[in-house]
């Protein structure tokens, strides 16, 4: 039973950007326990994430060899001493990954940008996406399209399947829109996932967040803050949205998307504030229902929303926390305890190069097959149907008595008249066994 | 008689030795009595039937009833048994036959102690009569039946799992056997029934055979000379086959093989109909250079059939068998040639029958007609590969799914067969769904074309039944909304349209008479694509395809409603296909409601008047369908503003005043609105909310200042209003209103950029009186500061003419939907214009406006070593 809880709940990883010693800790939320700790780690804001619960991926944000490079890095969750060192053409800020695990983008401080498939690591594609250095990526919640964030306050909102195109016959342009309405650097990208109508939300140093529609690109509404902006998370029912600011106030609004549009809406008096921390707020997350703020007073803070305030805070002493990622603590059992998985998902290193494309090989991709996971269908039995095919076959048979194939039978035993035409039958069925599929059996239901 | 009075009733458990033995006594044959076929094929169903209902054989119940009744059932069942192994061992083969199925029959039957206890014995007793002394066909396959049966339940049994391969191996010589020395084909069906229990279940029996079944259901395939239904089922087995081994090789190794095989087959039947420069590619795609080309498939070459006949049969069944190779389970995780499968697919969708002209002198008309006849069956398959590709591989087909939206688009546009429609139809409502937005951007302009066409065009009834109604059948509807707009002031409603007149959508109706099954095909395609890719880019399509499915479903069911009950005289689907029709157009039209929208749905009033009546009149699952689709527009018509329960009653019990001032800025839209239909609709709804404020009773009484028992009504009477006279203002108005909205937004620009002072956009007032709903929604607000109409219109000349220069600069725009009004008509394809964006916002900047390209970098694939130097 002790079990069954423990697989529930949640734990939480954090990370610094500034040295790699501090590493990443996961602790667990409830009891304020440190779970887990991997030393050498330290990446860059938005450079940190879970991929399909079993890994922890993050950006490197210190070069690697004399050349400059990158590097990221992947733990499994499981494993966490073997991590797969995957090296970069460049050091790599933001990375990002879609929501069923497949791909992983990340940016560089160039503005060039990077696409890799997780099962093969091959580099799909590469390209110079802003000028200037990318702050934070997002997939949109159907992993559709790529969400760019710059540090020039430019959005870009990018076509997954034609950054894909292995023909990339180039009719499709990859970009579908940019925007250039912030005025200083984008801080946070979410993306919601209400219904069909897609809309993301973006936070910027100049003070405002912006209700965005996903795919024209419609700017719907702007929020208006005293301070910077430089973190916004999304409450789990998406009616609140948490912004962070320079400050160390946390501000919370609510999100009234459905009919307003074009409008803009102060949030001095509209929203109220969550006041704990003395610092810029570097990162927010949510855990169930609770908010988790990290800031650069070197605490992070795990907070009741409903009744606003700390539940528990944690003191990281080494460092500000910039990246933190909540998952399963189920996936941190080694894979013997675990429930047996023989499926692993499969991951390799991400390649440095993009390969040239290769006709006959390149082009096959890794399948896995979801049913082998779950446990076999419930099997029928083949008799049921057969029988009565069987049977109503034999019927018609002896109903049209067709007996001319039949004769070269023998079988001293039965040499009566009544044995002549039931070998008839038989043969006469056989060979029409197959016209009965789609005559319908009209007898009882079996 | 005694026995009879202890039974309560027919539940009563004595009652089922009592049952089997008289089941026993009526239906089963004596020792040496000949077996009256005629009578045991009418009695033994119900026979069977008795069994099953009354679960005789499963000796249940152990514990609650007395031991005396166990052991009667427990001998009335061994009995029952004797009788049919003594059936078994029969010289007369109809007996045999009986005992037979019913020993089959018994094994899904009887409780798992007796299973276990017998299952090996039944087995050996069942082999025997597949092997050489049986001669009886019908034996050897009642037999592959039972046995089929057999496996199929003792693989619940893992604890004998080891047992069981062991036993299961020694069915599959006997099996082979059949396949190969017997020239029956109920036979081979019955054989590969058994096999494929033998793979499905009990694989490690197969390991040593591999070889041998493969090449026995090989050599089956490439002869071609079955059925397709037992090619079917030859061809699951072979697909299924690398489960043996379990390996990553071997079902790559398979695949390769089925592949080569499939591609052979079609270098043959594609002489003369295809430019060798195809073959020849796709060989090279199959075969790697520098790598071996692997044993064909069976082990030994079974080329040269007949040349006279195309080899379809051998290459669907080879195609259905990969599709089964992609969608069933295996236990690693394989590499799949999706490249190749690709190229193959397009490959025989490419071929259309046609000459091309280099082979024009090399072809009679007879080999062109051969194939022609043919390739309706190959096309269908592809596309059934094509299902299976993605139905198994999902977003790993993402680099793949730009080459495969333009095979898709390219065959749509060729593609006229009722069947193969409705099959591109399905493949694309599946890349819809599994590609998210993303892909709806590019497949909606062909959509949206194709299925207006389906839609808009006759089907075979329509003609019969009502040869005065091509008027309105024909007539399509964005036709309708030109006239709207030219018309605006006057009243009418879609009747009245009818006498005007409307030409035959000549170019667009490229088939005269669309079957229903393809329409239906269509309406659920357009319903994915509303809940996919109604917020991408629908700009340009949405209010056409709104009025042509409010259209549709009216034309469904202005006949009445049909009824999904079968009827027992008419095959399955045309009793229903109307009702099919029926719940495809309300289901469609229902999304067409709910899916995002920058307006109130302009049908929405005629559509409830069809919920409505479908709720009541139409038959169980139409009726249902129609209340569970009230039920969702409800939330529409009256919007529900739930708290979220914790964040409110937080602000409520806490003493912060910031959160009370929070509080009434929420409400106080209500409050300040003058107009009394709005505020009196606002009060409404939040009377849920509001009603722990103290200040109830205050409201009331300001309620009943404005009479609300008449306001309730008013939002109805002024939906009816609005769609009874399609051509009045409000309409138009919505247009305006959102032509207005890039001034809008300049305004709100400039004076936050001036003292950084929240402006209020002003153009809501104006909109106030002449477009309610689009004015209600927006009213929540605070109150308007001003107007300047004047001014308005000055501002959305620019976005006009801003759209007019893209439309003449994209040569390749693909424009498909008929002209609605100036700038909504720019369906790019695949272009990233988006021309109500660009009005939404004055600084969104294009790719296609060339003053801003130089603003912002191209896509350019990066050479990575100059970025990195320069780092």
């Amino acid at each position: 039973m002790e079990m069954g809880e423990k697989m529930n709940k949640e734990a939480l990883v954090v990370c610094s950007d500034k040295s790699t010693c501090i590493g990443i800790t996961v602790w667990d939320l409830e009891t304020g326990e440190q779970l887990l700790h991997i030393p050498t780690c330290a990446a860059a804001p938005h450079g940190l994430f879970c991929l399909r619960n079993q890994f922890i991926v993050a950006s490197q944000s210190n070069r690697h060899g004399s050349f400059g490079g990158g590097s990221i890095f992947i733990w499994p969750l499981n494993k966490p001493q073997s991590p797969l060192r995957s090296y970069t053409l460049e050091a790599m800020g933001p990375i990002s990954c879609t929501k069923d695990g497949l791909y992983i983008a990340g940016g560089a401080p160039s503005g060039n940008a990077y696409l890799w498939e997780v099962t093969s690591g091959r580099l799909l594609r590469t390209w110079h996406a802003h000028h200037k250095s990318l702050k934070c990526m997002v997939f949109s919640d159907d992993d559709s399209l790529l969400l760019f964030g710059c540090t020039d306050g430019i959005i870009s909102v990018w076509s997954m399947i034609s950054l894909v195109d292995v023909e990339d016959s180039g009719s499709s342009p990859s970009l579908l829109y940019y925007s250039s309405e912030h005025r200083s650097s984008i801080t946070g990208l979410v993306t919601m996932s209400a219904g069909a109508r897609s809309i993301f939300i973006s936070s910027s140093l100049d003070g405002t967040c912006k209700v965005w529609e996903l795919v024209s690109g419609r700017h719907l509404q702007t929020l208006v803050y005293p301070m910077s902006v430089t973190a916004i998370a999304l409450h789990p029912l998406e009616r609140l949205l948490f912004s962070g600011s320079v400050d160390g106030n946390i501000f919370v609004n609510v999100l009234d998307i459905g009919a307003v549009e074009d409008c803009f809406i102060t949030t001095e008096d509209q929203a109220f504030v969550l006041k704990v921390h003395n610092e810029s707020i570097t990162a927010l997350t949510f855990s169930g229902f609770h908010l988790i703020s990290a800031s650069e007073d070197f605490t992070f803070c795990l907070w009741d929303t409903i009744n606003r305030v700390v539940l528990r805070r944690f003191n990281n002493r080494k460092g500000a926390v910039t990246n933190m990622v909540v998952i399963k603590q189920s996936s941190l059992f080694p894979i013997s305890n675990h429930q047996r998985v023989t499926h692993q998902f499969q991951v390799s290193l991400l390649q440095k190069y993009p390969q040239p494309s290769n006709p006959g090989k390149g082009m096959a991709t890794f399948l896995s097959f979801p049913a082998s996971r779950s446990k076999p269908p419930p099997t029928h039995f083949l008799g049921n149907n057969l029988l009565d095919h069987l049977i109503s076959a034999r019927r018609t048979n002896t109903c049209y008595a067709a007996n001319e194939i039949g004769e070269k039978h023998r079988r001293s035993t039965m040499g009566n008249k009544h044995d002549k035409a039931c070998n008839g039958d038989k043969q006469a069925f056989a060979m029409s066994f197959a016209g009965y599929d789609a005559v319908p059996v009209a007898m009882q239901p079996v | 008689m005694a026995r009879f009075d202890q039974l309560e009733n027919m539940y009563d458990v004595g009652l089922k030795p009592v049952m089997l033995r008289s089941l026993i006594r009526q239906y089963l044959p004596a020792e040496n009595h000949p077996l009256n076929l005629n009578n045991s094929c009418f009695e033994l169903p119900s026979l069977v039937s008795i069994l099953q209902t009354h679960c005789l054989l499963s000796e249940l119940d152990s514990q609650s009833i007395d031991p005396k009744l166990i052991n009667t059932w427990k001998s009335a069942v061994d009995d029952w048994l004797s009788c049919l192994l003594s059936l078994l061992s029969s010289d007369m083969s109809d007996k045999c036959w009986v005992g037979i199925c019913l020993l089959g029959v018994s094994c899904q039957e009887c409780s798992n102690q007796r299973f276990l206890s017998s299952y090996s014995v039944w087995l050996n007793k069942l082999l025997s009569h597949i092997q050489p002394p049986a001669d009886s066909q019908l034996v050897k396959i009642a037999s592959c039946t039972s046995l089929a049966d057999l496996l199929t339940r003792l693989a619940r049994f893992p604890e004998v799992k080891k047992d069981g391969n062991l036993l299961a191996g020694k069915l599959v010589q006997p099996v082979l056997k059949l396949l190969n020395e017997d020239n029956v084909e109920a036979v081979w069906e019955g054989a590969a029934n058994l096999l494929y229990a033998l793979i499905a279940f009990f694989p490690a029996s197969i390991h040593h055979y591999y070889d041998k079944v493969e090449a026995a259901i090989a050599s089956k395939i490439l002869s071609g000379k079955c059925s397709t239904k037992t090619l079917k089922k030859l061809g699951y087995c072979l697909a299924l086959l690398p489960k043996a081994k379990g390996d990553k090789d071997s079902w790559s190794l398979m695949m390769q093989k089925i592949l080569i095989s499939i591609n052979d087959h079609l270098n043959e039947a594609f002489q003369g109909v295809e430019e060798e420069a195809k073959s020849d590619e796709a060989r090279r795609l199959l075969v790697p250079p520098g790598k071996d080309l692997p044993l064909p498939l069976g082990g030994a070459s079974f080329k040269g059939t007949s040349s006279e006949r195309l080899p379809t049969a051998t290459i669907s069944t080879l195609m259905f068998c990969c599709c089964k190779m992609l969608t069933s389970s295996y236990p690693v995780q394989v590499t799949v040639p999706v490249r190749l499968m690709l190229a193959l697919v397009e490959r025989l969708l490419r071929v259309d029958g046609s000459l091309p002209h280099t082979m024009l002198p090399f072809m009679t008309s007879v080999q062109q007609e051969l194939i022609c006849s043919e390739l309706p069956v190959l096309h269908a398959y592809s596309l059934e590969l094509l299902i299976a590709l993605i139905k198994g591989m999902r977003r790993q087909l993402l680099p793949h799914s730009a080459y495969i939206v333009r095979v898709v688009t390219r065959y749509f546009k060729r593609c006229s067969l009722p069947e193969l429609r409705i099959k591109l139809y399905s493949i694309i409502r599946m890349l819809l769904l599994s590609m998210g937005v993303g892909i709806a951007i590019y497949l909606a302009p062909d959509v949206v074309e194709n299925a207006s066409n389906d839609l808009n065009s006759l089907d075979g009834e329509d003609i019969e039944t009502s040869p005065a109604n091509t008027g309105p059948a024909t007539g399509a509807l964005p036709q309708l909304s030109n006239r709207k707009r030219k018309h605006g002031a006057k009243t009418g409603s879609l009747e009245e349209k009818q006498d005007a007149p409307s030409p035959k959508v000549g170019e667009s109706n490229t088939h005269q008479t669309i079957p229903i099954t393809v329409k239906i095909a269509a309406l659920d395609t357009l319903e994915v694509l509303l809940t996919v890719g109604a917020a991408s880019k629908s700009e340009s399509w949405r209010s056409s395809i709104d009025g042509l499915l409010m259209k549709t479903a009216i034309n469904s069911c202005k006949r009445g409603w049909g009824n999904l009950e079968s009827n027992i005289f008419l095959p399955h689907e045309s009793a229903s296909v109307w009702a099919d029709f029926q719940l495809s157009s309300l289901r469609a039209l229902l999304t067409s409601f709910l899916a995002p929208a920058r307006v109130r749905p302009p049908y929405l009033s005629q559509g409830l008047e069809l919920f409505r009546r479908g709720k009541q009149e139409a038959g169980m699952k139409l009726a249902q369908f129609c209340a569970y689709a009230l039920f969702a527009l409800e939330v529409l018509i009256h919007p529900r503003a739930l708290p979220l329960d914790d964040f409110y009653s937080a602000c409520h019990n806490s003493t912060d005043g910031a959160s009370n001032r929070f509080l009434e800025n929420i409400y106080s839209g209500s409050r300040k609105q003058n107009t009394s239909f709005l505020s009196a609709m606002q009060r409404t709804e939040q009377g849920g909310v509001e009603s722990h404020d103290d200040d109830l009773y205050d409201r009331w009484l300001q309620n009943e200042n404005e009479n609300q028992n008449k306001s309730e009504y008013i939002p109805v009477e002024d939906m009816k209003d609005q769609t009874s006279r399609p051509n009045d203002s409000s309409f138009t108005n919505v247009l305006e209103v959102r032509e207005k909205e890039p001034a809008a937004a300049n305004a709100d620009v400039h004076m936050r950029n001036e003292n950084e002072i929240v402006v209020q956009p002003w153009h809501l007032e104006e909109s106030v009186p002449k477009s309610q709903e689009v004015a209600s929604a927006k009213a929540v607000m605070s109150p308007a500061v001003g107007t300047n109409p004047e001014g308005s219109e000055i501002e959305s000349k620019t976005p006009l003419s801003a759209s007019d220069r893209l439309n003449d600069t994209n040569h390749d725009m693909f424009s498909c939907v008929d002209k609605v009004d100036g700038f909504d008509n720019v369906a790019g394809k695949t272009s990233s214009t988006l021309p109500n964006a660009k009005k939404g916002s004055s600084s969104m900047v294009h790719l296609d406006s060339d003053s801003s390209m130089d603003s912002f970098p191209g896509i350019v694939d990066a050479d990575p070593d100059t970025d990195s130097d320069s780092d």
